[in-house]
């Protein structure tokens, strides 16, 4: 116990005195999160509105797919981002590798299932008396839609904050992507499974105390908006 | 049927609609003429609200041709035309997330209006006797006020058909007489209405043409005097 409660002190001193990897490691967790959040809301809001509100031969299928990425170990999504970013892949040329762009990639491939799905149910469950009352008011598709997504705002920013704590929280994906190096791809979960097999309990939990804080004001910030 | 097929303002040829397997419309022919009421009425299921949902361009039929004009209407991205020329009042309206004022403005803004918006809203509102409601959340409304606030909405839009789903049901004697009223006024001012209801006896001083739908199918149209 004494351990666990040293190893808190410590980080929280950590925390307090503004150590630089830990604030490093905090940026780099911050740029790639909201890099791969952004973009993969650009692929799952739309995407989840359509499969929502379309009927098209095959849509289960596509489904499950989706469902299927949902559960997708992130070694593997990171095994072949890998395969495809290295020298030997087909885009090796983009020199991607070992860069935070690199882990973007990743992590939107993690990231735009919760997105889409998130948003697939949010949509499905408006009453379809909303899609009409916009119609009937002559408002166009594109309209229409954002009406749609103002009525389920709630269940759309839990699918931003879901995807940002999936991406925020992430590992495997980091590691293989960005080689975990320090002020420049090195996260705050790469950097805490790196410090606690070194032994360094307290620059690990400071790095935790972090990361948390992080999601907590995201959190807060989505109540925020949820209110607007 | 009517017969004066000249100014019709919508036409309707032949349209089929089935849902799970079961033909829920079913109208050889309907011309609606351009100002004046037509009433539909019929029991639960006779195919009203499927009537006027194909009319509003909600709903494509599966057979048949809806012309509005003289022009065949579409459905999907190509009716929005269409629809920015009719609009329906539900029978139980959904109203959005927001205040009373931001939903009756939706419906000219949606057209691309952008000038003096707030003061058709306003003036709709105070023809359907809600402009004290003007800062109100949408979902503070009774069942009256949602009706009474939808038909603003539609009143703001300035469209040249209005289609009215039961738009006396669940509201009380008061409100009921307000919508006589109202439609009366619009009337007036020559547009066009249709308007299903259970009980056609409520909209007789308005000396309507009635429609009697049975399963789908027109099978009496007269004119009420």
């Amino acid at each position: 116990m004494t351990f666990l409660f040293e190893g808190f002190l410590e980080g929280l001193q950590m925390v307090f005195q503004g150590n630089p990897a830990v604030y490093n490691a905090a940026w780099v967790t911050l740029k790639v999160s909201f890099g791969s959040t952004l973009i993969a809301s650009l692929i799952g809001l739309p995407l989840g509105y359509f499969l929502a509100s379309s009927s098209f031969r095959g849509k289960g299928f596509f489904t499950v797919l989706l469902q299927t990425f949902l559960g997708f170990p992130t070694v593997v999504i990171g095994l072949l981002v890998y395969g495809f970013l290295s020298r030997r892949g087909p885009f090796g040329f983009a020199d991607l590798l070992f860069t935070p762009s690199g882990i973007v990639i990743g992590l939107v491939i993690l990231a735009f299932p919760i997105t889409t799905m998130f948003t697939m149910t949010a949509v499905s469950g408006i009453d379809p008396r909303a899609r009409e009352m916009a119609l009937t008011l002559g408002a166009s598709r594109q309209r229409t839609a954002w009406t749609l997504f103002k009525e389920v705002r709630f269940g759309l920013i839990s699918a931003l904050l879901a995807s940002f704590g999936r991406v925020a929280s992430e590992v495997g994906i980091a590691i293989m992507l960005g080689g975990n190096i320090e002020g420049y791809t090195r996260t705050l979960t790469t950097a805490i499974a790196l410090e606690s097999m070194k032994g360094e309990f307290g620059f690990g939990i400071a790095l935790g105390l972090v990361l948390l804080t992080l999601i907590f004001i995201t959190a807060l910030l989505s109540r925020y908006v949820q209110k607007l | 049927m009517s017969r004066n097929f000249k100014d019709a303002l919508i036409e309707l040829e032949g349209i089929k609609l089935g849902f799970q397997q079961r033909l829920i419309l079913d109208v050889e022919q309907l011309q609606i003429s351009q100002g004046g009421l037509t009433v539909l009425t019929g029991a639960n299921g006779a195919g009203k609200t499927s009537l006027l949902r194909v009319m509003a361009g909600l709903q494509e039929s599966d057979q048949g041709k809806i012309r509005f004009k003289g022009d065949t209407v579409s459905y999907g991205s190509q009716g929005l035309e269409h629809r920015r020329k009719v609009s329906m009042l539900q029978q139980e309206p959904y109203l959005f997330s927001g205040s009373v004022l931001k939903q009756v403005c939706y419906g000219p803004i949606s057209h691309g209006l952008n000038q003096g918006i707030e003061e058709k809203a306003r003036q709709a509102l105070e023809a359907v006797g809600c402009l004290g409601l003007v800062n109100r959340h949408t979902r503070q409304l009774s069942g009256g006020e949602k009706k009474r606030i939808a038909y603003a909405c539609l009143l703001a839009l300035d469209s040249e058909l209005l289609l009215l789903d039961e738009p006396t049901a669940q509201v009380d004697q008061e409100s009921s007489e307000k919508i006589r009223k109202l439609i009366q006024m619009q009337l007036d001012a020559g547009k066009t209405l249709v308007v299903s209801t259970h009980q056609p006896e409520w909209a007789k001083p308005l000396k309507p043409r009635l429609c009697m739908l049975e399963y789908g199918r027109i099978v009496s149209d007269t004119r009420w005097n």
